[in-house]
């Protein structure tokens, strides 16, 4: 086949020149935010009249994270300054929130949020965050922006620093949840209403008193959180009640073990083993007599006790014991269903005051209980013990019981002139006199326990501080089925 | 009497790798002869002797006379190419 042909000229093939184009970096910050501001308020809302708060949004807060940044790897150091750009631009075009204030808030709750080993979504909390940030701000409600914003960081940096047992993301979660419902038990309520009411309440009613400090308060409405929404703590609501209730009552505690009745053996307990050695102890049943003017000794070296035999295993959790005056030895009180062996230390008792301590301690149950001294040399008296059961009612006195002061102990002799002399034979006592007017059958049963076993040895009435006391005959009335009405009197 | 030449590029022509550019060329053909096919080749390092990089392209119509050839950007940057314009005819029997 013909063919003809033709050569170009030489010619070159270059590489391209660089591109010019606008680096990242030489973008002002504010034009760059300003472009994106611009991009958000068309793109997100479709309109170019969007509200700050609306800027605020979740999903802008997503994008700083996300699209500025063009990783989710980006530093912290470095998202937090996009962030706080960010905010700076927007809030000084039209918001009337100090900048510096706001940004001191945010700053603070991201390292909060950030540093705390929890395991928490950060853009989660930051989601929290923003919504708590935003309401506030821009609701058209009286709350004080500044004071709102520094009350919620004030609490996120309670729970944070308190490492309570709940984690931080249930924190959040529930801290909002609160504002929003628990405070006016209604969704409807505003935001900013709640914060304001939740801070009142901190101020007023959980103090009664307007100079109470912050962080009071905080810890205060924290704890009811912590108690009352995640029931996270360890003495439920319902028990502290009680015990606030309970520290409130009245108590008895009187000798239904029945002590008085066991058997009595002097010696000691060394570890475990109780060995039987006459003489340490004497008058031994001076500690169980219901009387405070005579005791049983103890003496010897080391150890020196007495061991009570209830007959069978009962269930104790104090021991009240009158001392003439305080001394040095030990007083230690041990259990056990062994006679010889297993016993172990229940208790540990005042031994330095006079007068009637009471020693409470967790229940126990056992056959075999010892009291004895310790020390390397004994010599030293103990006057009465009770141990038992703390009988505590499940319901008050009436309102109107009292007391008031008799004095029987006096002898009336009259002069063969007529004359009227009075001697008197003991200290003036008290007359207790108390009413239940409506008990349950179960406490009608108790009360009349306690006269069974106190009719002839005095107990201590705790109210108000200790009485020892004798109990009248307890006068019981059914008043409908299976209620009672009761009445007792109780003399020191 | 047939007859070829390439008009673009020139001796002044500078392409960038990735950019596009026009291959021209003109020919003429006699009487008794007809046109059959025009093949592009690049050329390097000269035209006699030179190295033959590839095959532009190949073109079946008579009527065209330009190509619009994107610079592949494995080329690497040098002074020296060439580009052959090979066009093949037949001839007709008289």
């Amino acid at each position: 086949m013909p063919y003809v042909n033709d050569f170009s000229d030489a010619f070159e093939i270059s590489l391209p020149e660089p591109t010019i184009r606008t680096a990242s970096d030489s973008l002002a910050v504010s034009e760059s935010l300003s472009r994106s501001v611009s991009t958000w308020k068309v793109v997100e809302s479709h309109t170019d009249s969007v509200s700050t708060t609306e800027s605020f949004s979740t999903p802008s807060v997503t994008t700083y994270r996300t699209t500025v940044s063009t990783s989710n790897s980006v530093s912290l150091s470095e998202s937090l300054a996009r962030s706080l750009d960010t905010w700076e631009y927007i809030i000084s075009h039209s918001d009337s929130v100090a900048t510096a204030e706001s940004l001191a808030k945010s700053t603070y709750t991201y390292r909060n949020v950030e540093t705390e080993s929890d395991s928490v979504n950060t853009s989660e909390s930051l989601a929290k965050s923003t919504y708590v940030y935003r309401t506030p701000v821009s609701a058209s409600d009286s709350v004080n922006t500044s004071e709102s914003l520094l009350k919620a960081v004030e609490t996120w940096r309670h729970i944070l620093a308190y490492s309570m047992g709940m984690s931080l993301s249930e924190s959040l979660s529930r801290t909002i949840y609160t504002y929003r419902t628990s405070v006016s038990s209604s969704d409807s309520i505003s935001t900013s209403e709640g914060l304001a009411l939740l801070v009142e309440t901190w101020k007023y009613v959980e103090s009664n008193s307007n100079s109470i400090v912050t962080a009071e308060s905080l810890s205060r409405a924290v704890e009811n959180w912590r108690q009352i929404l995640t029931n996270s703590d360890s003495l439920a609501t319902s028990d502290s009640l009680n015990v606030q209730i309970r520290v409130m009552d009245d108590a008895y505690f009187y000798d239904n073990a029945e002590l008085k009745n066991a058997s009595r053996i002097s010696g000691y307990v060394e570890n475990g083993s109780f060995v039987s050695s006459s003489g340490l102890v004497t008058s031994a049943g001076s500690l169980v007599d219901g009387q405070t003017s005579t005791s049983a000794t103890f003496s010897g070296s080391d150890y020196a006790g007495v061991r009570f035999d209830l007959g069978s295993q009962t269930t104790i959790n104090f021991i009240c014991i009158y001392l003439n005056s305080g001394f040095s030895e030990l007083i230690k009180f041990y259990g056990s269903n062994s006679q010889g062996s297993g016993w172990t230390l229940i208790a540990t008792a005042n031994n330095s005051s006079a007068n009637w301590t009471i020693n409470e301690f967790n229940e126990c149950n056992y056959r075999y209980y010892c009291l004895q001294l310790e020390a390397s040399t004994i010599n030293s008296k103990i006057d009465e013990i009770i141990i038992g059961e703390k009988f505590v009612p499940e319901i008050r006195q009436d309102i109107g019981s009292g007391d008031k002061t008799i004095n029987d102990k006096m002898t009336l002799v009259n002069s063969y002139a007529g004359d009227e002399y009075a001697f008197r034979t003991g200290k003036p006592g008290k007359l207790l006199e108390k009413r239940y007017s409506n008990i349950s059958q179960t406490l009608k049963n108790n009360f009349a326990d306690l006269y069974e076993k106190s009719s002839d040895k005095k107990f201590i009435y705790y109210y108000d501080g200790i009485n020892y006391c004798s109990i009248d005959p307890v006068q019981i009335n059914e008043i409908a089925v299976n209620r009672y009405s009761l009445d007792i009197k109780l003399k020191t | 009497m047939a007859s070829i030449t390439i008009t673009s590029p020139t001796s002044s022509s500078d392409w960038e790798r990735g950019s596009t550019h026009n291959i021209t060329w003109t020919k003429s053909l006699g009487g008794l002869e007809e046109f059959d096919s025009i093949d592009l080749k690049l050329y390097r390092n000269g035209t006699s002797g030179g190295d033959y990089l590839s095959l532009i392209t190949s073109i079946n119509s008579e009527s065209i006379n330009s190509y619009s050839w994107t610079i592949p950007t494995t080329l690497s940057a040098d002074t020296d190419y060439y580009i052959e314009a090979y066009m093949i005819y037949e001839e007709d029997m008289p």
